[in-house]
């Protein structure tokens, strides 16, 4: 398999191994400690039906190197969409420009390459199937419910290739699939209108459509709108409010994921900068990074700099355990390095996320409900922003509903959840029994780079939070 | 640049195109950038590229398919745009998906200064001296500011062509200079921490002289070191001054609403609006993509129509929506030039100079104005309900009382309907800086819900 990479990349005019090789070690005679290659092919399409017709079909092919000299922490970095020998060169050069004081780089041990995702890539497929889908979606919509007005739904697939060679001998290989599906409903009653969002897909074959069919992910986000259409504003100021299983993971994403990805604390702009050690959070929370688990959107063979994937316990039992670490911040931390991922082969590597959950915990979801005198349970979210130094973070309720005296009562719209990660950590009261990851939807954005991540959650009750609603009271 | 031929390599998919029958727009892009950045007086990030791509987009009897390439590798084009053609086959057949008539896109392209073409005569150790001041500069206001984050340089040059089957052939270069700065600052226990930014940002290098770029540094770290001790206020209703960039992200939101696109979805709060009288008078947003050497200037659109000066709203009422052919055909609309420019997908829309026409006087008359409130500094605009305009986004800023900044605010929500909100402004100040493509000066809204303990 290796040998069908490196001559998939010869044929695009990539110089030897052993020539490339001998080319990353010239720019380390003088001052350099370190340097790499990284080679990306990528092919995707993308389907659309919107206005009752398939209107759009895409394809697109990107081929390019990224190359990175390292001196001490000092990143210099160039990259071209041609892969020829002078190119190479070049951004080589330009790269090697990177001034600064010389350390010793630790040789990394890259680890065991996994094989989380053996499918036969979609993208290669004629467009037949995957029109079908599409349509079945939209005919669910249509016939479920007369109420919807409008249907769109889309469909993205690839297949990203990618080859690191570095100055440390490692040269590590992957081929990702991803296949990504997601229907889009307006729905309208008298003069009201609401819309909803409702996706999934991973680094999966058609086959994922057995077991959640374009039927149930339609029918789930006309489900979505219909609540919102009855829903009643949401009230104002704290409250108890219950995280529900799965979407809710991109709470812990956000709000303490990022701070926990080392380049912030190495630069000690996170507000858990040399926090290792310390209780941050309630006893119940264990915190987990996990890259390699089979098929899911987040999940990598290797990662961007050619290590193998793996899994971190950040917090065990509210203790902060470990950061998210990339070559760089490894080095600097003295720790393994898995989570160095760029968005591709023109962006530099940085600390990122793959999929990122919490532990389950004792409790029912029942109970959990049962123990809640006035509140809020939030379903599904829509995204959200944190600001890594103050830790402050924001999030949109799509989907929610007020509780009262221990049971689930009316829907409620335009809520937003307003905290303070490591604060929102100790306020945990509750984790429920069942981890649920939300199925490949996420994609994480930081410093303009976008990579596909995987959440999740078990029901969590916090003792409170502020809900952003109009109703004060 | 990398001096492609891009005018033979468009001929030669055009004729390619032409050979299958098929109607195409070819827009190529190619850009250079220099990134610096430094932390703690070193270079800390070095970053040079050199980049092309190339996107396609066949048309045939009422359908339309895309392709894209990056760099410019062209060997296996034929075959690929002919597996593109065979998509085309799976497509319905929509009236609206066409390509732009000579008579549509028009003749000429404007000279809007926009290009400085001494972007390979950048000096790198001048430039990192210039960061490492910016850097000084912020650390030196108090003792409170960690050398945490990067002073950063962003600079690019690109150049945009644009063929067709239909005789477009048109091209436009524009750059882009940027020094940044996000400041640091740590309470004395260490146990919070606030971050904020400042930019200055210019299509010409020459107009970023030293005392310009020597204060970014010092305005970022009087900005994070303020907001320290922020706390949360009782939830009430509240006057509420919105900063020149808070206001921004709201007129975001109207120009958001005004996407041809989402308008035919329905998918906007502007969706059957058209001619109405929505605000006050005070309220006129322009969108003008014609202003010599702004940021937010292009003389063509995506699909190489001549852009459009215009009043998006007027006194208050809502003037037109925002278009590329698709949307304005399907809504049996006229053209606004507001396609944007896409190299794997279909155009979407975007703006030119997107802004809220000034009032007068500043920020400071605002608040003295509103007497007590709120000031927002810092909004996140992403709890909104695009389809009824209602949202609750959080923010932090400044007590107001008796028309002066007070105490730090933070992890508050404001919350509301966003056609509620313009109408309910009240006084706009004159202190746009045009910064951003979308932008705005600050403004004074008579009250909004507020939610904290």
């Amino acid at each position: 398999m290796k040998d069908n990479v490196l001559d998939m990349f010869y044929k695009k005019g990539l110089p030897p191994l052993e020539q490339l090789q001998r080319m990353m070690a010239e720019p380390l005679k003088s001052a350099g400690d370190f340097s790499e290659i990284y080679i990306e092919d990528l092919v995707s399409r993308s389907y659309r039906l919107s206005e009752r017709i398939i209107s759009d079909i895409s394809s697109t092919y990107v081929t390019g190197a990224g190359i990175r000299v390292l001196r001490g922490n000092n990143t210099g970095y160039s990259y071209t969409e041609d892969l020829s020998r002078e190119s190479i060169l070049k951004c080589l050069g330009d790269a090697a420009e990177i001034a600064g004081s010389a350390k010793t780089f630790k040789v990394h041990n890259p680890g065991k390459k996994h094989n989380l995702y053996d499918i036969a890539a979609s993208v290669y497929d004629p467009p037949d199937a995957k029109i079908e889908l599409l349509k079945r979606a939209e005919a669910s919509a249509f016939s479920i419910c007369p109420l919807v007005e409008k249907v769109e739904a889309h469909l993205l697939e690839n297949n990203k290739i990618t080859l690191v060679i570095n100055s440390l001998g490692v040269v590590a290989w992957d081929i990702r699939p991803m296949l990504t599906f997601g229907v889009t409903v307006i729905l309208k009653k008298g003069a009201a209108r609401e819309g909803a969002y409702e996706g999934g897909g991973g680094r999966v074959s058609l086959d994922w459509f057995k077991k959640r069919t374009p039927e149930q992910i339609a029918v789930k986000a006309v489900h979505q709108a219909l609540v919102l259409l009855d829903a009643k504003p949401a009230p104002a100021g704290e409250m108890e409010v219950i995280l529900g299983a799965g979407d809710s993971g991109i709470l812990l994403h956000e709000s303490i994921g990022h701070p926990l990805e080392a380049d912030f604390n190495y630069r000690g702009s996170s507000a858990f900068s040399g926090r290792i050690g310390e209780k941050v959070a309630a006893d119940q929370c264990t915190i987990v990074d996990q890259g390699d688990l089979p098929n899911e959107r987040g999940s990598l063979n290797i990662d961007d700099e050619g290590n193998a994937s793996g899994r971190s316990v950040l917090i065990e039992n509210g203790i902060l355990k470990t950061y998210m670490y990339d070559l760089i911040t490894a080095n600097h931390f003295q720790q393994p390095s898995f989570n160095g991922r760029r968005e591709s082969f023109r962006e530099i590597p940085m600390p990122r996320m793959t999929n990122t959950f919490m532990m389950a915990g004792k409790y029912s979801e029942e109970e959990i409900i049962k123990s809640v005198k006035k509140g809020v349970y939030a379903k599904s979210f829509s995204g959200g922003q944190v600001d890594i130094t103050s830790g402050d973070f924001v999030f949109s309720i799509t989907e929610g509903y007020l509780v009262e005296n221990g049971k689930i009562s009316c829907p409620i719209k335009g809520a937003t959840l307003i905290g303070n990660g490591p604060q929102i950590l100790k306020r945990v009261q509750m984790v429920g029994n069942t981890l649920v990851i939300s199925e490949g939807k996420w994609t994480c954005g930081k410093e303009g780079q976008s990579v596909a991540v995987g959440v999740g959650l078990p029901t969590v009750k916090l003792s409170h939070i502020t809900v952003g609603g109009t109703q004060n009271g | 640049m990398v001096n492609v031929n891009a005018q033979g390599i468009a001929e030669t998919i055009l004729n390619i195109a032409k050979k299958h029958r098929c109607g195409a727009q070819v827009t190529m892009s190619e850009r250079d950038s220099k990134d610096i950045a430094v932390r703690q007086g070193k270079i800390e990030r070095l970053l040079t590229s050199v980049a092309i791509s190339t996107g396609i987009r066949l048309f045939k009897g009422k359908k339309s398919a895309i392709i894209a390439f990056s760099g410019n590798d062209f060997q296996d084009m034929e075959p690929r745009i002919k597996t593109a053609v065979d998509t085309l086959d799976y497509l319905g057949e929509e009236d609206a998906k066409r390509l732009l008539t000579g008579a549509e896109f028009g003749a000429g392209v404007k000279e809007l200064q926009l290009d400085d073409n001494h972007f390979e005569d950048l000096k790198i150790p001048a430039i990192v001296d210039a960061l490492k001041n910016i850097e000084a500069g912020g650390l030196a206001v108090d003792n409170k500011l960690i050398p945490s984050e990067m002073a950063e340089f962003s600079a690019s040059r690109a150049r945009v062509h644009l063929f067709s089957t239909e005789g477009l052939a048109k091209s436009f270069s524009r750059s882009y200079y940027s020094f940044s700065y996000n400041a640091v600052a740590e309470s004395q226990d260490k146990r919070q921490k606030e971050v904020d930014s400042w930019y200055e940002n210019k299509r010409f290098f020459k107009e970023l002289p030293a005392e310009l770029v020597g204060n970014i540094g010092k305005k970022a770290a009087e900005m994070a070191l303020k907001r320290l001790g922020g706390k949360k206020i009782r939830s009430g209703e509240k006057p509420v001054v919105f900063s020149s960039r808070t206001a921004a992200a709201l007129l975001k939101l109207l120009f958001d609403a005004m996407n041809g696109e989402d308008v035919l979805l329905r998918n906007s709060f502007l969706v059957d609006k058209l001619g109405k009288k929505l605000f006050p008078d005070k309220i006129t947003v322009m969108d003008d993509p014609f202003m010599s050497g702004y940021i937010g200037s292009y003389p063509f659109d995506g699909e190489g129509m001549n852009g459009m000066t215009k009043a998006a709203i007027e006194k208050g009422k809502l003037m037109t929506y925002l278009h590329n052919s698709y949307s304005a055909g399907k809504l049996n609309m006229a053209l606004t030039g507001n396609a944007s420019r896409e190299i794997s997908a279909a155009p979407g829309v975007t703006c030119g100079n997107f802004y809220l026409q000034p009032g007068r006087g500043t920020m400071t008359d605002l608040l003295l104005e509103m007497k007590k409130g709120l000031l927002v500094e810092d909004l996140f605009t992403s709890g909104m309900n695009d389809v009824t305009g209602n949202f609750s986004f959080g923010c932090s800023g400044f007590l107001v009382e008796k028309g002066k900044i007070g105490a730090p605010v933070k992890e508050i929500t404001v919350a509301g309907n966003i056609l509620e909100l313009f109408k309910n402004v009240l006084e706009i100040a004159d202190d746009n800086e045009y910064k951003t493509s979308i932008s705005s000066p600050s403004f004074l809204v008579s009250q909004l819900a507020v939610a904290g303990t």
